[in-house]
Formats: structure tokens, C-alpha cells, sequence
């Protein structure tokens, strides 16, 4: 090998490893600049058209069209060149971890051997159905299943995959765009907030948490997530990079930690692989866990469906109909602010909007709007953002 | 290390979905989709071996990092062999209304009249 790509745990790839991860961006982009806009255009100006012919009125959804758009047979083949690549990738990537197994594990072992954070796991936990039921993603094993007695795979599966899949766009090998996000959001909102204690929830191999906790160097930093593959990597991942993190395997919709002992509660990308109940719990967890003036500030994926377009409705109802994100679809339509106020936090401490991504967290008020693009396309490289402060005042 | 659970983490959980009229046309599909991977990747490594000065073995290839200039050049002719794979579907596909192209009638008579 030549240059080591990424940090001490990251796999590495060979030659045909890395050409055939070149492939697959390089077919991604081929299938967004060629076959998007014609997939649109069939939307717009075939099947929405056929539609109201059919029917006499124009399709006011993605699920109306559903069934017409997907019996077309160029619609069918955007969903093929979607669609089978993303198996493709975990299949090549998975054999590409499996290939340098040993290796990996003796970099774990070694980066955890003086730690300065900690790593808990707790083997009774039970796996949440949302996650249990189904791989996210696609990606065989999800955040959970064990392929040793010491297993972190699925990490290095992920944290593999997240440098391809989004290379370059949120924070290259690091993948902490959303986390600088997040950080210039508090920045932006909540100058003087300080917190001593952090948490974040469903921190997966920690891409965000090491990010939050290099902006909050005098911070306790705590992390959770309910896969123990995952857990074991973030941990050696974190030490690797020099952060001093504190994992422990809990679920984030009830967690054991005290009430009222966080300053600042976090989650990147977290709740759209959750359920309508368990965000409800999660925003409910947070109240419980915050002190009086703590803030929680969740990032997530920026589909939100009174902004989009029909073709953009269905890229989005793809990601639950093909790509095991079945709650994404139902979170474009969520309103963030009345589940805040069922949490217990006031309507007026709640903070809704898009925030563009930053590859460095500096607090500019104009990358935080709140209308959709005119368009109604996607705003791709941009973040939906809710936080909220607990309040100090009585009810 | 003795690892377990292998079966579990070949394919995953979920949602099966077929696209096409049957499953056989969607592993039709898959396999020329996987095929254009293996080709991808045998290109790039005939395309280091051009690169490599003689006296290496297997090794020194799946070491060589091609450097900016090389990438770009694979860039180039990936994007010329999926618009001559992956475009074929596509122009196939496509209903004629969508065609930025009249169609051949119209053409022709464009050209033997004026």
C-alpha cells in the first residue's frame, strides 16, 4: 500500500477495491445527469398527463402516480440503475472488510489499548423492531448483527461505504459534514450555550460525535447507539482520532442516564430510521434528559414533502419503498415543532429549518431558511435542523 | 479471529422488490448492471499495468494509486462506456414524446424537400 486512506481503523483498499468504489460513483453520477431529468420530464409531461386524461384530475402525489409510473418501462429502468447498485456496494465493500478482517481487528485492539474515552455494551439490550425488522439501506447485517465474539464490521462496512457513497460532500473520509452543521447551528442560535455534558444519540461509528466533541473540547462527551458492532469501532475510530468519547450500547428512546445531566443533546441523521412512535420517545428522552436552559438540536436528511415536487416525492418514497428507509417518507410530512411541544418544550423554544452544509461550522445566520426551493426540487447539501431549548420558566 | 453469522450479512433483510415484468428480466438486469463492475475494474487494471514500468507482479498492482492525472483519464473513458452500456436502455426506452429529436419521417422529409 501506498498513502493509508483515512485513520488507523479505516479499511483500505487495493486496486481493484478502490477502481471498482470509482465505478460506482462514477455510474451514480451517470444515472443522475442522465437519466434524472428524462425520469422527470416522463413524470411531468407522460404519466401526469395520462393521469388526468384517465381520470380528470391532475395526481396531487407521489403514491397517486405510483402504480402508472412504475408499469413504464423507462421509469422501470431508473429504478433498476437506483436501485440493484446499492446491493452492489455493500457486496463488494462487505468482501473488501472480510478480506482484511485480522488486520482490522489488531488495529482495534490497538487503538483501544489505552483509551481515553470508554466503550460499554450491554448484550441484554433489546433491538428495536424499526431496526431489527429490516437492513437499513440494504446494508446486509445492519447496525447489528455480529460476525465475531468482538465484532465491529458493520462499523468498518459503514464507515467505508459513508467515504464513497457521499465522498467530498460531507466532509470527505471524515463524513462529519452533518456534524459541523449541527455545530454551526448552536453557534448561530445558541452563542453562549457551554455544555460540560454531551450526548448523542444514535451516534452509529460517530461521525458527527467526533466533530461535536473537537467543537466542545471541555465537554464530557457521551454516545449511544444500539449496535455493539458499531459501538466497537466508533470507539477505536474516536481514539484514533484523538477524541475521548464515551460510548455505551442504550437505546435512545430510553436511555439510563439521570434527569436533567445533559447541557446538549445531539442526533445526525438519526430519527428517519426510526418510527413515528419512537421519535416521539426520543424527543420525550431528550426533555427528560436536558437540565432547565439545555438545548437538543437534531439534523436530518432534507426531504420534506410540502416542498417537493412530484418527481422529488417519489425519489423520496423510493427510499422507503426500495432502499429500507421506510420512515423517511412519513418524517417529510412530521411536524417537528408539535412533536417538540408533545416532548414537553415550549412552541416559541423551537427552531425549524433547512441549514445549508458546511465543511467547517461557522455561524452565518443566511445559511438557515425555511422556504422550500421554488423549484420543488430536493435542497441536496443542505440539512433539515430542530432543535430546542428546555425551558428554565414554570408551565 | 472465528467469525459467525456469515449467511446473515450476504444479503440483506427487507424489502425484495421486482421491478421489471419478472424476477428473471430484474437478474438479467443485475447481472449486466454487475458485469459492467467487473469490466470497469478490469479496465483500470490494464490501465495500470500501461502505466507500470516492467519487473512488478500482482502486488505492485494492487498497490499502484493512480495519481490526479491518471483518474482523470479513467473519468473520461468510464463515462464514454456507460453512455455506450447504460445509454442503450436508456434510448430505448425513452417514449417518443420525450425525444429532443423529431422522428425519422419527419427528418427525411425535412431534408429531401427543402
Amino acid at each position: 500500500m501506498t498513502d493509508h486512506f483515512g485513520h488507523a481503523v479505516m479499511p483500505q483498499a487495493t486496486h481493484d477495491e478502490q477502481a471498482m468504489e470509482d465505478h460506482f460513483l462514477a455510474m451514480r453520477l451517470w444515472t443522475i445527469q442522465n437519466m434524472d431529468p428524462l425520469d422527470k420530464r416522463l413524470v411531468n409531461e407522460v404519466i401526469v398527463p395520462e393521469i388526468e386524461a384517465k381520470t380528470g384530475a391532475r395526481p396531487k402525489s407521489s403514491a397517486q402516480m405510483r402504480a402508472t409510473l412504475e408499469d413504464h418501462p423507462f421509469h422501470q429502468y431508473w429504478l433498476s440503475l437506483s436501485f440493484f447498485y446499492q446491493d452492489q456496494i455493500w457486496r463488494t465493500l462487505g468482501a473488501s472488510v472480510d478480506r482484511q478482517y485480522d488486520t482490522l481487528a489488531r488495529a482495534v485492539t490497538e487503538q483501544t489499548a489505552a483509551p481515553r474515552g470508554s466503550l460499554t455494551l450491554d448484550p441484554d439490550l433489546a433491538i428495536p423492531r424499526y431496526i431489527a425488522a429490516f437492513d437499513h439501506h440494504r446494508m446486509p447485517g445492519s447496525y447489528h448483527v455480529d460476525t465475531s465474539d468482538a465484532d465491529f464490521r458493520a462499523g468498518a462496512l459503514y464507515d467505508r461505504f459513508a467515504s464513497t457513497y457521499l465522498r467530498n460532500l460531507n466532509g470527505g473520509w471524515k463524513n462529519d459534514g452533518r456534524g459541523q452543521t449541527l455545530v454551526a447551528h448552536l453557534r448561530d442560535f445558541y452563542p453562549d450555550l457551554k455544555p460540560r455534558r454531551i450526548l448523542d444519540l444514535g451516534c452509529s461509528v460517530g461521525h458527527s460525535t467526533v466533530a461535536i466533541a473537537a467543537a466542545f473540547p471541555d465537554a464530557e462527551v457521551h454516545a449511544i447507539d444500539v449496535g455493539a458492532p458499531m459501538l466497537r469501532y466508533g470507539h477505536a475510530r474516536a481514539e484514533a482520532m484523538g477524541q475521548a468519547i464515551h460510548f455505551s450500547q442504550q437505546n435512545a428512546e430510553r436511555t439510563r442516564f439521570e434527569d436533567g445531566s445533559f447541557d446538549l443533546i445531539t442526533s445526525s441523521a438519526l430519527l428517519h430510521e426510526t418510527s413515528a412512535a419512537a421519535m416521539r420517545n426520543i424527543f420525550a428522552e431528550c426533555h427528560r434528559l436536558l437540565r432547565p436552559g439545555g438545548v437538543m438540536a437534531h439534523v436530518e436528511v432534507p426531504p420534506r414533502h410540502e416542498h417537493l415536487g412530484l418527481w422529488e416525492q417519489m425519489r423520496c418514497d423510493f427510499e422507503s419503498h426500495y432502499n429500507n428507509e421506510p420512515f423517511m417518507a412519513a418524517l417529510s410530512r412530521v411536524d417537528y415543532v408539535a412533536t417538540s411541544v408533545g416532548a414537553g418544550f415550549k412552541g416559541e423554544d423551537v427552531i425549524v429549518g433547512y441549514r445549508k452544509g458546511v465543511a467547517e461550522a461557522r455561524a452565518n445566520r443566511d445559511d438557515f431558511f425555511t422556504q422550500g426551493d421554488p423549484q420543488g426540487r430536493t435542497l441536496l447539501g443542505s440539512w433539515y435542523v430542530c432543535s430546542a431549548v428546555k425551558s428554565t420558566r414554570l408551565n | 479471529m472465528e467469525r459467525k453469522n456469515q449467511e446473515r450479512v450476504r444479503r440483506a433483510q427487507g424489502s425484495q422488490p421486482t421491478i421489471f415484468k419478472d424476477a428473471t428480466t430484474d437478474a438479467l438486469g443485475a447481472m449486466v448492471m454487475a458485469l459492467l463492475g467487473e469490466v470497469m475494474v478490469l479496465r483500470d487494471r490494464l490501465d495500470a499495468h500501461e502505466r507500470l514500468a516492467g519487473g512488478y507482479g500482482p502486488a505492485d498492482v494492487d498497490a499502484f494509486r493512480p495519481d490526479p492525472a491518471a483518474r482523470a483519464y479513467r473519468a473520461a473513458y468510464r463515462q464514454l462506456a456507460y453512455d455506450r452500456v447504460l445509454g442503450v436502455a436508456r434510448d430505448k426506452l425513452l417514449p417518443d414524446s420525450l425525444r429532443e429529436q423529431r422522428d425519422y419521417e419527419t427528418v427525411l422529409d425535412d431534408v429531401t424537400t427543402n
